[in-house]
């Protein structure tokens, strides 16, 4: 089930109701029917991949108690393999299958082989990304004694399923979300409302934002050969803004919405397009996914503690797999390089934490410099992201080719002025709101009459706006 | 939970207001003067122009003509159908419709491209039988229950957006010259991609194009079927590819008027490879203002 579609619409309250007024009595039951109806959005989808997520929650759960019990370790190493192997299995079977025998092949041929390994025609179960890791925490967490396991199987299979966050995050830790199970979830006001008001302007992030620049970057990308440099550039620039307003607006909704029911799920974005270098705009750009494998890969690597040596090695190891995280193509590899021979200078001259505090604060504007240190990342950002959408890594050495050329000071083919000015509206509230949690998030004092004029001119926007011509799944649900 | 609950019953209720303000203000104008043609107009209009975005392109210019466009962009012979039955009502015997007979409307992409749910507007009971989507005949039923919400109603924004910004569509004054000759054969490749390649003739769009034939000899209202003008690259490339869109009107003895090769000679009176801009309109419209018969 999308967000953004009407079966939602309707789905929402009335979860929310029987949530909060028919099942509120006991936990134990509210947790239930958590489960039942995160297992109906699911498998709106596709019902047969229940049987996966349900799977893999029964692994991880029973591992999670042998763990706790098993006193040598070597039988506490035997049972993480375990966990590892099972679903580090599914989402290689799943997502990497193809990609590996395919490029099996290609490198035999190199060497004059011909070989014709059968390829599989294997649908991507969606959320698998997500889940597998939120699952894989669970027992890494109780394999390193930093959680406990819980044996209650209804809480722990609401934790791996919990709709608002299933298909594409934010990526929780058991160490945060699953406690919120075990207790009594109570409703506040403020709340409510400020869930109401994430997932209203995720709404607008996605349908205004995100789906009106799919338009053209979709067009501009798949037809490159035919444009010029400047328009090249705006269509980098429109991708840019799409994966931003796609994946940014899905985690406000489902931030927001889980929020309606009580639960606290973790920050996915901070404003990303204001960092004033690369490693800013990863401890801003999905902080879920950035900070998972900061846990669980880099410092078990030896994070940045060793030689130089060491420090390049392990910040390759962990771009490269998040890169390769996000799909079985050599593009995502290619993209997640990039990053690191950006973020490399960064940490060989002990500057990746110079910004840690929010750009110009206090300020209503930025300084020169200030500006053009965001301009810069945004820059740089912005030619990794022709990386993650070409179709092959040729076809994105081309692209960036065609924009270094004379032509990217000729008058582009494709301008739309509508879509670039709600662009720099963006830009304006959230630069505005930067220090908040979210663009909605008003402080008490503001007037109720700005508030509720915000919300309905948010809500008319979307409307008149919004691209509702296709109906656009997010992007991150392929991951 | 009380309080979330009466904000949220208030927020719904603004919400409505915020529609009855909306459909008197911008929908009234926008959609019932502007889009649908307005019934007291109906004395100074006895042409109409029923055409999808080769007429549509031309915005106003034909009701200076003294022919009132009702062409609207990606329309197929489904939504054509929809506003001839609807003009039947109001027309006498001494209109007549100028109906788009062009190739391309008979292609199978067609079926998927209609503004039926935009067209519903139109539309009586009695096509309730023809309509395929479920989604249409929902809309069809729900026409009344939602006409005082515009702003639930998603499929009239676009309407709104040509409201507010009228003729200024940049298409509309830029010229096909000013393209060099290898982006306009990419601009007519990508056009016959779309239309022709690997497309076959539309059973569909052939019946619903009997049916507007149909409806205008019962009600004796004169059919003229029109070719529009193409740039002669495009020609050039679909010149092949004929779906015959005529032959039917030709069978029912319909007068068809080729003007394909018209402006042949001048590239600028297009702002792309099928379209009309500014300066071709006007040209065009003086052709067929030749063709009315009041």
């Amino acid at each position: 089930m999308l967000f953004n579609s009407i079966e939602f619409a309707f789905f929402l309250p009335i979860v929310f109701f029987l949530y909060w007024f028919v099942f509120n009595k006991y936990l134990k039951v509210q947790n239930v029917f958590l489960l039942i109806v995160s297992y109906i959005f699911y498998g709106w989808w596709d019902w047969r991949f229940l049987f996966l997520i349900i799977f893999s929650s029964f692994v991880d759960y029973l591992i999670g108690l042998k763990l706790a019990g098993a006193s040598s370790a070597i039988r506490r190493k035997q049972l993480l393999s375990l966990s590892i192997a099972v679903n580090l299995g599914f989402l290689g079977f799943f997502k990497y299958f193809n990609f590996f025998a395919e490029s099996f092949v290609e490198a035999f041929t190199l060497f004059g082989t011909e070989l014709d390994i059968a390829r599989l025609n294997i649908i991507l179960p969606v959320g698998i990304s997500f889940y597998t890791f939120q699952t894989l925490s669970y027992s890494i967490d109780i394999y390193r004694r930093r959680l406990k396991p819980t044996s209650d199987w209804i809480a722990f299979f609401s934790f791996v399923s919990f709709f608002p966050q299933l298909v594409a995050g934010p990526i929780e830790r058991a160490s945060n979300l699953l406690p919120q199970f075990y207790e009594k979830r109570k409703f506040t006001y403020h709340e409510g409302v400020d869930g109401m008001r994430q997932i209203l302007f995720g709404l607008f992030k996605k349908i205004v934002i995100a789906d009106n620049c799919a338009v053209f970057a979709n067009n501009i990308f798949n037809n490159y050969g035919d444009y010029s440099g400047s328009t090249l550039l705006i269509g980098a620039l429109f991708f840019a803004f799409q994966i931003y307003g796609d994946f940014s607006g899905y985690s406000d909704i489902a931030i927001g919405t889980a929020r309606l029911f009580g639960f606290d799920l973790k920050k996915n974005f901070a404003f990303p397009y204001f960092s004033r270098d690369i490693a800013e705009f990863w401890r801003r750009w999905h902080i879920s996914l950035s900070t998972w494998f900061r846990d669980y890969v880099y410092i078990p690597l030896g994070g940045s503690r060793g030689g130089l040596w060491m420090k390049v090695r392990n910040t390759f190891i962990i771009f490269i797999v998040s890169g390769f995280w996000h799909g079985a193509n050599w593009t995502f590899i290619a993209w997640g390089a990039l990053n690191a021979l950006y973020f490399l200078p960064l940490l060989l001259t002990n500057r990746n934490r110079v910004h840690t505090d929010i750009v110009a604060q206090h300020k209503y504007l930025p300084s020169i410099r200030e500006l053009l240190q965001m301009g810069g990342t945004f820059f740089i950002t912005l030619l990794a992201w022709i990386f993650f959408r070409s179709n092959t890594i040729s076809d994105a050495f081309l692209y960036i080719q065609k924009i270094f050329t004379i032509a990217l000071f000729s008058k582009p083919e494709i301008f739309p002025l509508k879509i670039l000015l709600l662009i720099i509206i963006l830009l304006m509230v959230e630069w505005i709101q930067r220090d908040k949690e979210h663009v909605l998030q008003f402080d008490v004092t503001t007037p109720r009459w700005v508030r509720w004029s915000s919300y309905y001119m948010v809500v008319v926007s979307i409307y008149f706006l919004g691209n509702f011509r296709q109906n656009v799944e997010f992007i991150y649900f392929q991951f | 939970m009380g309080k979330f609950i009466t904000h949220s019953i208030f927020f719904v209720l603004g919400y409505l207001v915020l529609n009855g303000l909306f459909y008197m203000f911008v929908t009234t104008p926008a959609v019932y003067t502007n889009y649908v043609f307005n019934e007291d107009n109906m004395d100074q209009y006895h042409s109409f122009l029923v055409s999808d975005s080769h007429g549509a392109c031309m915005k106003s210019i034909p009701n200076e003509y003294g022919i009132y466009n009702f062409s609207y962009r990606g329309d197929n012979y489904l939504d054509m159908y929809l506003k001839v039955q609807y003009l039947a009502t109001q027309l006498s015997t001494e209109d007549t419709i100028f109906l788009n007979v062009d190739s391309h409307l008979f292609s199978n992409y067609r079926d998927k491209s209609s503004n039926a749910k935009k067209n519903i507007i139109y539309a009586n009971y009695q096509v309730n039988n023809l309509l395929e989507s479920e989604e249409v005949k929902q809309k069809l039923n729900n026409k009344k229950y939602f006409k005082y919400l515009p702003l639930l109603d998603i499929d009239y924004g676009v309407f709104y957006y040509d409201y507010l910004l009228p003729e200024k569509a940049a298409a509309y004054h830029r010229s096909f010259a000013d393209y060099n000759e290898k982006t306009q054969r990419t601009k007519c490749q990508r056009r016959y991609e779309t239309q022709y390649q690997n497309k076959t003739k539309s059973e569909k769009q052939e019946q619903y194009l009997e049916k507007i034939i149909e409806i205008c000899e019962e009600k004796n209202i004169k059919l003229i079927g029109i070719q529009y003008p193409l740039a002669k690259m495009y020609w050039n490339m679909i010149e092949n590819n004929n779906y015959n869109t005529t032959s039917l009107l030709k069978q029912y003895g319909i007068e068809v008027y080729d003007f394909h090769d018209l402006f042949f000679e001048q590239t600028d009176c297009f702002y792309d490879q099928d379209h009309l801009n500014l300066k071709g309109s006007k040209l065009f419209c003086e052709q067929i203002s030749k063709l009315r018969r009041d």
